[in-house]
């Protein structure tokens, strides 16, 4: 027998697919674009924050958001002096606005966490220009988010006590057997951790912002703040040990905050929220709603203070495969809801599916379909990842479609419960919107300040990008160890 | 008289490179010379440069695994004592110790534990907040966080590479291993053959008993200061050995007004004090050969006050002995 001839030559076509593999990655932008230097990018970024002039237009949508903080002010001093009862939550419905909103904050929260932490851990270099005001993003997000449940209680000064374990005079403690208790240690923590990340990434770049302002008090400011920081070899050795620890935390951290919200409606044994699988959901969608703010927020500071270098065409591809990916697994989930409401052979669980379906509020529920589940296949086009006014609309509207999943699952199921009796509507009150457009306001006016005081992209993260970053050991020494 | 001047001590000595790849060779040259106790200086946290000086692996995740031990065993620990113990409720007939409950609050305060600890340990262990470093004083040095690579030696003796006498050195530019001094070096017993009464307090061989130079009242202010500092603490201000290590339990020199020093040539104080005596150590790298003079001419004089009748004192200054640091 003959053994079959081995091929010694590559197939024909081979070269042809390396080819095809070149021209793929040549298509592929790069995460900086080329003839950066150190010197440049820390200029370019620390920039716009030590000009002496600020933009006309950072003043004009400074004073659009600070209208907005103002408008929360009024709301919350009008809840302070006559309570809770100018929501419009009431029974059956008694979350609604208060806890969808607090939802919709902290999923958007997730995002920042994601890019800072999961995206570290797996190396992925693109993440270094959108950390830290993702990380930032987070942090006013879980700001806005923390306002709904203790602003709820109505009175929050006198509400610590079932919130916060302390040693009170009533020898009360927290009941630890409640989702709700659980919130408070996973919402704090979330923001504590987050906070710590962020500032520990901020660190060397207050000392770059020190060394190179020119003004005495800005210098002492950042002096103080930037703890002394020398860029030494070995504090850097501690840094990036704890840095890449910090990221180790908040990946399970970040996944486990979005879970327990999920348990806020898991635990009950309410039609549409009873459901095991709402944790990974709520997970998945809380990326998916954050990375759409990531964008949301990208694209006109991208444009405002030309850093298109900076946030190439491919930080905005891989955002919005991400959100095509989470998003997917959203709509991957509402199929689930259908399924097993049929499944469950349960009289209420198949209600609570065609009351949403074809209830009063049938219309939100086809509305977050056609976000959610339709109007993001459009994410799979080039051309349409290409475009960045349309990816702002349409990141616009993925919030949109969130922030109706939430009404959907939290007003939708509480209004029509076991009980025909006792069956009602839910309306938002002008206080209710006032609550809401006001939290977009903080956080708006916030991240207006975070871009001109700090830093909006971590400079010492950006150096190690440029290609001169890289260590040539031409000599071929191999090191002392 | 040697001159007493104050100079800004050196920290250290610095270079500058403006690419990465120079800081890790450089680094990597030096400890190969032998210079152990060094740091870079970068823009951005480069891996090569922790090799190439030997920077060893630290201890964060020991501590941020306390810190999550910590913190975890105090979030169980509140839910057990407050559930179970301070105020223990039945809540849907589960029992108190219901511990699948008890595990979210746990997390997240594992978690919070080893954040804080993280963070906190980490700047601990950097030394941070450290305002004010000698680094900073370089005027270059404010390019170290933007665009500039620095490395930097003490300038201390304790760290320098092993060199034989005249050996050539690949390290310094100059190829020479010899350094120059560092300012305000003391000098050491250079002209010692020149002059044989200055620097041993003999001639030919033999203990001298006279000065080398004159003994003004300069001199002898000179030198009762330079005794108060150095002999004092245990000769004592008179020279009666009762000085207040002495008093403090130590060993006990001898007065000097003992008759067998009362007799010893002045070079015999001038050699004790540059060889040492006893459990006297020398002084020879702290007094200068002119001071230690100065002090011989002195410990006569108070030798002398100790034998002298008021006709010894010249009348117009007799009514300084009434003054009280006369006393």
């Amino acid at each position: 027998m003959t053994k079959p001839q081995l091929p010694l030559q590559a197939p024909p076509d081979a070269g042809s697919a390396a080819a095809a593999r070149e021209t793929l990655l040549s298509r592929t932008p790069d995460v900086i674009a080329p003839g950066h230097t150190f010197g440049s990018v820390t200029d370019k970024i620390s920039g716009i924050v030590l000009t002496h002039r600020t933009p006309i237009g950072w003043f004009m949508g400074f004073a659009i958001a600070f209208m907005f903080l103002m408008i929360l002010n009024i709301t919350i001093v009008k809840l302070l002096f006559t309570g809770i009862g100018i929501w419009g939550n009431n029974i059956p419905v008694g979350w609604a606005f208060d806890i969808i909103n607090f939802v919709w904050w902290i999923g958007i929260g997730h995002a920042g966490t994601l890019i800072s932490a999961i995206l570290l851990l797996f190396r992925q270099q693109w993440r270094t220009s959108i950390n830290r005001f993702a990380e930032a993003m987070t942090l006013f997000a879980v700001a806005c988010a923390a306002m709904f449940p203790l602003l709820h209680t109505g009175r929050p000064w006198l509400a610590a006590y079932w919130l916060f374990p302390y040693p009170n005079t009533m020898q009360l403690w927290p009941q630890f057997r409640s989702p709700l208790i659980w919130d408070v240690f996973a919402v704090s923590t979330y923001f504590t951790v987050s906070l710590l990340f962020w500032f520990t990434g901020l660190i060397p770049d207050l000392a770059t912002l020190r060394d190179s302002a020119q003004a005495k008090w800005a210098q002492r400011i950042f002096g103080v703040l930037s703890l002394g920081w020398r860029g030494s070899a070995q504090h850097w050795q501690r840094y990036e040990t704890i840095y890449l620890l910090l990221a180790g935390l908040s990946t399970p951290l970040v996944l486990s905050v979005h879970t327990v919200v999920s348990f806020d409606f898991a635990v009950s044994e309410i039609p549409g929220w009873h459901a095991t699988f709402f944790p990974p959901y709520f997970v998945a969608g809380a990326i998916y709603s954050g990375f759409a703010m990531v964008m949301t927020l990208a694209v006109p500071m991208r444009a405002a203070f030309h850093l298109e270098d900076l946030i190439t065409m491919r930080h905005i591809h891989n955002m919005t495969k991400i959100m095509l990916a989470t998003g997917m697994i959203v709509a991957y989930a509402y199929v689930n809801e259908a399924f097993y409401a049929w499944y469950s052979g349960s009289l209420y669980e198949q209600f609570m599916f065609t009351n949403r379906a074809t209830g009063p509020y049938g219309p939100f529920y086809w509305m977050l379909i056609a976000i959610n589940a339709c109007m993001i296949q459009l994410f799979w086009f080039r051309k349409v990842r290409d475009n960045v006014v349309l990816l702002f609309i349409l990141s616009l509207l993925v919030n949109v479609g969130m922030w109706l999943e939430r009404f959907v699952i939290i007003v939708v199921s509480l209004h029509r419960d076991f009980l025909p009796s006792s069956w009602d509507m839910y309306e938002p009150t002008v206080w209710d919107f006032g609550m809401f457009t006001g939290t977009i306001g903080l956080f708006l006016s916030l991240f207006f300040l975070f871009v001109r005081l700090l830093p909006a992209i971590s400079i010492f993260e950006v150096r190690t990008l440029v290609p001169a970053a890289k260590v040539k050991t031409t000599s071929g020494t191999e090191h002392l160890l | 008289m040697v001159q007493h001047q104050r100079a800004v001590p050196i920290h250290g000595l610095m270079a500058e490179f403006d690419n990465p790849t120079a800081l890790v060779e450089a680094a990597d040259q030096a400890r190969r010379q032998g210079y152990t106790v060094m740091d870079a200086y970068s823009p951005f946290p480069i891996e090569e440069v922790n090799d190439a000086l030997g920077l060893k692996p630290n201890r964060l995740p020991l501590i941020v695994l306390l810190g999550g031990i910590f913190g975890g065993l105090g979030g169980y620990g509140l839910e057990y004592w407050t559930q179970v113990i301070a105020w223990p409720m039945n809540i849907g007939g589960r029992p108190f110790h219901s511990w699948p409950h008890f595990i979210p609050v746990t997390f997240e305060c594992t978690v919070l534990g080893a954040s804080i600890a993280a963070f906190l340990g980490m700047l601990a262990l950097n030394g941070l907040p450290q305002p004010y470093h000698p680094v900073f004083n370089v005027p270059a040095f404010d390019r170290a966080s933007r665009d500039r690579f620095f490395i930097g030696c003490r300038q201390d003796m304790h760290d320098a590479p092993r060199y034989e006498p005249l050996e050539a050195s690949s390290f310094f530019t100059d190829t020479s291993s010899a350094r120059t001094l560092v300012a305000n070096t003391v000098s050491r017993n250079p002209l010692a053959d020149s002059d044989e009464l200055l620097y041993t307090g003999k001639i030919n061989g033999q203990l001298a008993n006279q000065f080398p130079m004159a003994v003004t009242a300069a001199v002898l202010q000179r030198g009762q200061e330079r005794y108060n500092i150095f002999c004092s603490p245990c000769h004592g201000r008179t020279g009666e050995g009762n000085g207040i290590v002495v008093e403090r339990g130590m060993r006990k020199p001898p007065s000097f007004m003992e008759d067998r020093l009362r007799n010893a040539a002045a070079g015999y104080f001038f050699d004790v004090m540059t060889h040492g005596f006893g459990a006297m150590q020398d002084y020879a790298s702290q007094i200068s050969v002119e001071d230690r003079w100065a002090i011989v001419a002195y410990e006569r004089a108070l030798q002398f006050s100790q034998h002298a009748a008021i006709n010894d004192v010249p009348d117009d200054k007799r009514a300084d002995l009434d003054r009280p640091e006369a006393r």
